[in-house]
């Protein structure tokens, strides 16, 4: 048989069988893999939630009854949320590039910055500005409070996570665009953000499933969230089993979901970088 | 022994251990401690330092103007802070409406003033301190009249008045006051939780480190006939003047003070305290003051 | 003569206490193609990064186009300094060893880029330039195509329509080649030739003989940040007159073929373990810790 290198021309021969049948096993492989994964999730799902069943100590009607006000919670948890994205990220890119600047006033104020809030725990934080600020003559109504606590807070992270995205970026990209003779501005705008980004979005999308779960912490400041709701109703009822057991499944549907768009995202970047 | 048998060992000692502490006990130690709400006068009376207090007179200022009265009336809403989980005075229900007595006698007072009213859902600790730094107007919490209390916020008369009980766990076996087996208050622990009711709920899931609780009467009624495993024993510890209030530290409130009072005077006088009261506290008025 | 488009005066670079450039002359004539050839370390590199200030020069002047700006090196002429690089920048282009486009936007994208925002062209208008170059380089069937699916040697044509987009007076070219798979050198080669012998003023930092015999109007050695000896290509390369010279080209001169070029002696890939292939590969060299202007 010739060798499969010496075969040139114009006619190309078949793969060989072995070819097709590797792949197909390959992909069968797959296939099994996630069906099992997917099976042992639900057993093991299915055993927990039938151990609760039976062992009667959980009551359906109740949850039936609270699911409702509990589970809208939610959506306040979202709103949070987003609420706080929006200014942590707002402030993450004017601190990452204070961050960088050689002004030593503008780096001297977001390096405070920086240091305060990441040397806090964040319940600190949501007190100070909550209960604390009051006394300075601040009063904040809990929703607003809860937001710029935790978006003051992720912040301060996400600033130094921008700035080594930022320093990521390769040296040639920024010395191509000032070649072409692009005022700082636009180089930074044009060209070193947008790259900047690409590299940080997995640890971003990191970021917020934490401030996912880091919401809840606003439930301390009476924001009737998803947490504040569970707990309350479950502490008026003697019931937090129930209810804890909602507002946990929901956070972890929640980042889930989240992960699954980040996972989407992160595979599309890729695509498109190679 | 081999490392394999040491390791073992303390595996299995620690192992031991652990289990016979989870274990639920065989009984019947029953610790001299007493579970009671922060900052409610439950604490205050263990610690030996209630001081029970009528409210200050009050009287018609001569104006109004620039009085929380005012204010109140301008934004037409009267912003009430309630605890979230005190039934029957105030809880919650599944479509997340707040309810109760405490409930209903700040909506009617809100309706005497002429203004919608708003509830906030506040920790009962915050709203005894004071300084409320304007986040809400009064509170309708069922809140004791005492003597410390009255120098951080002004008190209407009572709306109502409850006795406090001590209660024990049923697993204790304890029924009257003379079953328990350390003296009261002297002899006793104070362990606290954010509110009395979640006293209840801790001797509800079993957890071992008390058997007594004291809360008001009312609370206890409501936590038993919900099966809670708890009874009431003995005679009333003591009598609460319960009052709305408001915080000293806000702006100047004389009229408002004098207007909730005489609403409450009124509601008194037409009986329509007496029939929330019968409504939520299992057919009982106790907006009277009770007659030792 | 008529002015030169390049004028470099008595220019001078230190990085910290390394003395890089140890005052450099050199004229570049319109429509001449000059090619510096040296060891790595001589300062070939930190001149081309100089002249359009990439690397602030220490001492010295460098005028592009009857443009002429000093150096600057403690940032006195703060604001007035950055405004004149930069119109020197609209008249000197630069090409990189490692290409440097910008991998997040397509192959037109990158082209019209400067000329709009920087130049001020109308979209289309910079469209049009784009495609004219594009088709100059060969590249019109990949113009919609991102970077990260072109091999090296068409990253680097793209690199060169993008540069020829701004209508520079003078094309440097900073090691063109160094970073590419032989068999693609040739097509960069071919077009940097055809640009040569178009009469684009060019400035070529490069190891790679072919260009020099086949294109260039001047070879300038340099060594130790001086230059030491430059000519036309035949008498410098075949006859030199400086020992320093002579030995550059015996060590340098090992015989390797470019595939897909021409049967040639000359270029030697990668040969020497030198620390100036660190800097092109886009990692700092020592040197390179400039604050940011």
């Amino acid at each position: 048989m010739a060798r499969f290198s010496e075969l040139t021309g114009p006619t190309v021969p078949a793969e060989p069988e072995v070819v097709t049948r590797i792949d197909a096993g390959q992909r069968r492989r797959r296939f099994w893999f996630r069906v099992q994964f997917v099976l042992v999730w639900v057993v093991l799902i299915g055993l927990l939630v039938g151990a609760l069943w039976a062992s009667d100590k959980i009551d359906p009607s109740f949850i039936g009854t609270w699911a409702p006000f509990i589970l809208a919670g939610a959506g306040l948890t979202i709103i949070i949320c987003a609420g706080s994205i929006v200014l942590a990220t707002g402030l993450a890119l004017v601190g990452a590039i204070a961050r960088l600047s050689p002004n030593p006033i503008i780096y001297s104020v977001a390096s405070l910055y920086v240091s305060i809030v990441r040397g806090t725990p964040l319940l600190v934080q949501i007190f100070f500005i909550y209960f604390a600020l009051p006394q300075l003559g601040i009063v904040l109504p809990a929703l607003p409070a809860g937001i710029i606590a935790l978006g003051f807070n992720y912040g301060a992270y996400m600033t130094e996570i921008f700035r080594a995205g930022i320093q990521a970026v390769p040296r040639g990209q920024r010395e191509a665009a000032e070649a072409l003779a692009m005022p700082e501005g636009l180089v930074m705008r044009r060209i070193v953000m947008p790259q900047a980004i690409r590299i940080v979005v997995p640890a971003i999308g990191n970021e917020f499933i934490a401030m996912i779960k880091d919401s809840a912490l606003v439930s301390t400041i009476s924001v009737t969230e998803l947490l504040w709701r569970a707990s309350s109703v479950g502490n008026q009822n003697f019931r937090t089993l129930e209810t804890l057991l909602i507002a946990a499944l929901v956070y972890w549907l929640l980042t889930m979901v989240f992960s699954l768009f980040q996972e989407r995202l992160e595979r599309r970047m890729a695509r498109s970088d190679r | 022994m081999t490392f394999r048998g040491r390791l073992a060992l303390v595996l299995g000692a620690t192992l031991a251990l652990t289990g016979c502490n989870l274990l639920p006990g065989g009984q019947v130690d029953i610790p001299n401690v007493v579970c009671v709400g922060e900052a409610t006068t439950y604490l205050d009376w263990l610690n030996g330092d209630l001081q029970p207090d009528e409210q200050d007179p009050i009287s018609q200022p001569a104006s109004t103007s620039g009085d929380l009265l005012e204010q109140v009336r301008q934004a037409g809403v009267l912003r009430i802070s309630t605890d979230q989980n005190y039934a029957p005075q105030s809880f919650l229900q599944p479509d997340g409406t707040f309810v109760g007595f405490d409930i209903d006698v700040g909506t009617r007072i809100a309706e005497g003033l002429g203004v919608d009213v708003e509830f906030t859902h506040v920790d009962w600790d915050l709203i005894t301190a004071g300084n409320w730094a304007g986040r809400w107007d009064i509170s309708v919490g069922s809140m004791t009249i005492t003597t410390p209390r009255k120098e951080i916020l002004s008190f209407t008369q009572p709306y109502y008045y409850t006795p406090a009980y001590l209660a024990a766990s049923t697993r204790s076996g304890i029924t009257s006051v003379d079953q328990v087996p350390f003296e009261l208050p002297t002899g006793a622990t104070a362990t606290t939780l954010p509110t009395d009711a979640n006293c209840i709920e801790s001797i509800q899931a079993g957890r071992p480190e008390f058997d007594l609780l004291i809360t008001s009467g009312t609370v206890i009624d409501g936590a038993v006939a919900a099966g809670q495993p708890i009874v009431k024993i003995g005679e009333p510890i003591y009598q609460e003047n319960l009052s709305v209030a408001i915080d000293k530290s806000g702006p100047p409130h004389a009229a408002l003070l004098y207007e909730i009072d005489r609403i409450i005077g009124e509601m008194h006088a037409d009986g329509s305290l007496t029939q929330l009261s019968q409504e939520w506290f299992e057919g009982e008025d106790l907006t009277q003051v009770a007659t030792p | 003569m008529t002015e030169p488009i390049v004028r470099v005066t008595d220019l001078h670079k230190y990085f910290g206490h390394l003395h890089v450039l140890r005052g450099v002359d050199l004229e570049v004539g319109r429509g001449e193609a000059v090619m510096i050839i040296g060891r790595s370390g001589s300062g070939k590199t930190t001149l081309l990064r100089c002249i359009n200030f990439l690397a602030e020069p220490t001492l010295g002047a460098v005028e592009v186009d009857g443009l002429r700006v000093e150096a600057d090196p403690l940032g006195r002429r703060g604001r007035q300094h950055r405004g004149e690089i930069r119109q020197i920048r609209l008249r000197a282009g630069m090409l990189f060893q490692e290409f440097n486009l910008f991998p997040h936007m397509s192959v037109l994208q990158n082209l019209i880029e400067a000329p709009v925002r920087v130049r001020g062209l109308a979209r289309d208008e910079a469209v049009a330039l784009a495609e004219r170059y594009l088709a100059k380089v060969g590249l019109m069937d990949k113009r919609d195509e991102y970077p990260a699916r072109l091999s090296g040697g068409q990253k680097q044509r793209t690199a060169i329509a993008r540069a020829l987009c701004m209508e520079p007076k003078v094309l440097m070219f900073d090691e063109p080649t160094s970073a590419l798979d032989p068999e693609l050198i040739g097509e960069v080669l071919n077009v940097m030739e055809d640009l040569a012998h178009e009469g684009t003023t060019m400035i070529v930092v490069t190891h790679e003989m072919h260009f020099a015999r086949e294109a260039a109007d001047r070879v300038v050695f340099m060594e130790e940040g001086q230059i030491v000896e430059q000519g036309p290509p035949e008498r410098v390369l075949d006859d030199p007159q400086d020992a320093r010279t002579k030995q550059f080209l015996r060590r340098f001169l090992e015989v390797g073929t470019v595939p897909g070029h021409e049967e040639q002696p000359g270029h030697v890939h990668k040969h020497e373990g030198d620390p100036g292939h660190r800097h092109a590969a886009g990692e700092p060299a020592a040197w390179d810790a400039q604050t940011p202007r």
